[in-house]
């Protein structure tokens, strides 16, 4: 049994990152999307006696989060972004790329590399240590808006060369 | 995309996504991007590959991908707790379950109580004023507030106990008796508070109750506006009232004076300025002032029975229209958005099922209570088409096959039992089922609790022909192991496109094999079909070889198929309830949404 259970955890570890960007795309905000994170684990792990190892765990784990999500859906309806049909859309679509997870993470970090410091730096302050876009403009002494276009431009340039990236084949 | 920038629009996407993102949630802008997204499903990859970016960043792109034995620590703390905390809940529902039942026991006497009630005499709601304001208290100030209405100056304590004094009583106040999510544009009515004469109130949303004294009410629903003009008189600019009163009691519109005969009524002001009064109970006088109607005007005033309806037109000619009580918010259902809104589970379940009524797009919906299937008849509760689509239950010619009533998911509410033994079906004539041919968008919802002690394939609504192509729908779920169809299946066929059998099931073991209440669901989109159990989708089927369902004449038939009425194997043989056909498509979460508000407690 304990081995049982140090095995879940463990694989829950190795795929909790996974779940939590498939919930922020489906709320967008990081706060809501941790908040749900943790709901999600709590059923993944009292529900941990259902899950069959031979079957991939991130289908499965990924009904939990939906689930989470439309709870929290239902609690918050004055700050949902996505109407309920578009979700879905969004959703589907979500799988799908799930599917090519470590080809899409392989290609974001080559195209990282083509980022020029100065870009690499405000995408730091933004991701790496969680600044506001005001408290990066201080940081790189650039105004709120200047700093808000250049990390709009960067993710642009992000999707872009991750878009050509798989188109060519060359993340894999 | 004729016409458009696609580039432009995904720019526009982009951009919109970029500033939730970062600023946070802004209505505007998630209205804007849901609508855009809604004209152009192209747009939908680019926005999802655009957030997937931004959520790598989010974490893959800077943080450490191995855990440290700190983080392994805390979920393996995390995990213990969650493992704890379900042995918890599930000793907490045994608990539970015996404090419910002893609500729905006591729920059945008052709806007994209220019943024979009903029938001594024309007043049902009987609002002591105490019990007024300690509503009012209740619902619309918590807490310290609530309890100084009790004690203030208007009612002081004990004064509901004195003797009245023998003289001509004062005008009584007319309070806010009860209220539920509320929002009031301009002056907003005090708690506890009367409201005051002369004074527009507005009711932007919520609905409301007013107490006239201690045996009148008015119920307001959303938007309304209105004014209290004087002694049991109620000004209606727009939106609907219902009022249960007593007589001389009056409402006013610009176009007509509707003064009660001693009943119970309903009062509608379109923004086109017709006006409608419905009588549930009693009678009324509408005396037509007939205000914009020139010389044409039908100025005598008639007098309403109860199960009639007029209108008033703009012009002031009355005619007479279809009665629709379901259109009205009466103070029996804002009691129950009421006790909705304040967490019973059952509530929000009924609050759920009279939406669902009210949804202009749905074709039918049986509760399959007790009380819809007096005379032999199945009756639609749906109010768009209210009075077709009536079942009949059984053969014409095989007594004991009318399915019987049981008890339902929540104990005081009904259920039909259906015997494949016995044949038992409900019937809607082909005549009133012809509403299906050519749909391109339906969604069928149903809870069943099939006995899995029979092995049979319990048909639950089917219209189709003796051909075998002679298909308008069928659903299914497949209670054994039958050629091509596998046990515990959910089928949806719509036509069967040659023989792509397996493209109609929702695969193997796809629902469970327990005698269990369970909520299953089939969306049919131009062809396209989902398949739901207990809320999640199970399995998606692509367009098949029509769009539409197919041009049937048909009985629609629920619990039985048409081809197979000699076969016993292929009746349902288990409970059925709330089953409904809405006319477009149901998302996963208004599914999801259904099955959780229906779900019975014991079940969760």
């Amino acid at each position: 049994m304990e081995q049982h259970t140090g095995d879940f955890v463990r694989l829950y570890a190795a795929n909790q990152q996974a779940l939590y960007r498939y919930i922020l795309m489906l709320v967008m905000d990081p706060n809501d999307a941790n908040d749900i994170l943790q709901e999600t684990a709590v059923a993944l792990f009292s529900k941990h006696d259902q899950y069959d190892k031979n079957r991939p765990f991130i289908p499965w784990a990924k009904r939990f989060a939906y689930l989470q999500v439309l709870q929290f859906r239902k609690k918050n309806r004055s700050r949902v972004v996505f109407d309920s049909d578009i979700m879905d859309l969004v959703a589907q679509h979500a799988d799908r790329l799930s599917a090519m997870e470590s080809e899409r993470g392989m290609a974001l970090k080559a195209c990282l590399e083509r980022v020029p410091a100065r870009g690499r730096e405000v995408l730091e302050y933004r991701y790496g240590t969680n600044m506001s876009v005001e408290e990066i403009g201080q940081q790189v002494n650039r105004s709120r808006v200047a700093v808000y276009r250049q990390l709009s431009r960067l993710r642009k340039f992000l999707y872009e060369c991750v878009r050509e990236r798989l188109d060519r084949g060359a993340a894999v | 995309m004729s016409g458009r920038n696609l580039n432009n629009e995904i720019e526009r996407v982009h951009e919109l996504v970029s500033q939730l993102c970062e600023q946070g949630y802004e209505p505007e802008r998630a209205a804007e991007l849901n609508a855009l997204l809604r004209s152009a499903p192209e747009l939908i990859e680019p926005c999802v590959e655009y957030l997937d970016v931004h959520s790598h960043m989010m974490t893959q792109a800077f943080w450490p991908l191995a855990m440290d034995a700190e983080d392994q620590d805390i979920l393996n703390e995390v995990f213990r707790e969650a493992v704890d905390a379900k042995r918890l809940h599930e000793a907490e529902k045994l608990a539970k379950r015996s404090w419910e039942r002893q609500q729905q026991d006591e729920a059945e006497r008052v709806a007994q109580r209220q019943a024979e009630s009903k029938e001594s005499g024309p007043i049902v709601i009987v609002i002591p004023r105490v019990a007024v304001f300690a509503a009012a208290a209740m619902v619309l100030i918590a807490g310290a507030i609530g309890l100084s209405v009790l004690f203030s100056e208007d009612s002081p304590p004990g004064s509901a106990m004195q003797e009245p004094e023998e003289q001509t009583p004062a005008p009584a106040p007319v309070v806010l008796a009860k209220a539920v999510d509320t929002r009031w544009a301009g002056t907003a009515p005090l708690p506890g508070k009367p409201f005051d004469i002369e004074v527009r109130y507005s009711l932007d949303s919520g609905m409301a109750l007013l107490a006239f004294g201690e045996d009148e009410t008015v119920v307001v629903e959303a938007p309304a506006a209105f004014t209290l003009t004087g002694d049991r008189r109620l000004a209606l600019h727009a939106g609907q009232v219902v009022a249960r009163a007593e007589p001389g009691f009056a409402i006013e519109t610009e176009q007509a004076l509707i003064v009660d005969l001693g009943t119970a009524f309903g009062v509608s002001v379109e923004p086109a300025g017709r006006i409608t009064t419905h009588v549930f109970e009693g009678k009324v006088r509408l005396e037509n002032l007939g205000t914009n109607s020139g010389a044409h005007a039908d100025r005598a005033a008639v007098e309403i029975d109860a199960g009639a309806a007029v209108a008033v037109n703009d012009a002031g000619t009355v005619t007479p229209v279809e009665l629709d009580p379901q259109s009205f918010l009466t103070a029996a259902k804002l009691d129950i958005y009421a006790q909705a809104a304040a967490g019973s589970a059952y509530h929000q379940w009924l609050v759920s099922s009279y939406e669902l009524q009210r949804d202009p797009d749905m074709i039918a919906y049986y509760l399959f209570d007790q009380a819809d299937t007096k005379a032999g008849r199945l009756v639609n509760q749906a109010r768009s088409t209210r009075g077709r689509l009536d079942g009949v239950l059984g053969h014409q010619h095989l007594p004991g096959s009318e399915p019987e009533a049981v008890s339902g998911r929540w104990g005081h509410n009904g259920a039909m039992r259906f015997e494949a033994g016995e044949q038992d079906l409900v019937r809607v004539a082909a005549e009133d089922a012809r509403v299906l041919n050519g749909l391109d968008q339906l969604t069928i919802g149903v809870w069943v609790k099939p006995d899995q002690r029979n092995q049979v394939s319990h048909h639950l609504v089917t219209k189709r022909g003796q051909g075998v192509n002679a298909l308008n729908l069928v659903m299914v779920w497949e209670g054994f192991n039958k050629g091509v169809y596998r046990r515990n299946a959910l089928l949806f066929h719509s036509d069967l496109g040659g023989t792509d059998y397996p493209g109609h099931q929702s695969g193997d073991d796809s629902l469970h094999d327990a005698s269990r209440w369970t909520h299953i669901a089939v969306t049919f989109d131009r062809g396209e079909r989902r398949f739901y159990a207990d809320g999640e989708l199970i399995a998606i089927k692509p367009r098949a070889a029509s769009g539409r369902l197919p041009e049937l004449e048909a009985d629609l038939l629920i619990g039985a198929a048409l081809v197979h009425l000699d076969d016993p194997r292929t009746y349902l043989d288990g409970d059925i309830d709330e089953l409904f056909m809405l006319g477009r498509v149901m998302s996963a979460e208004q599914i999801y949404e259904l099955y959780e508000q229906g779900v019975p407690k014991e079940q969760q």
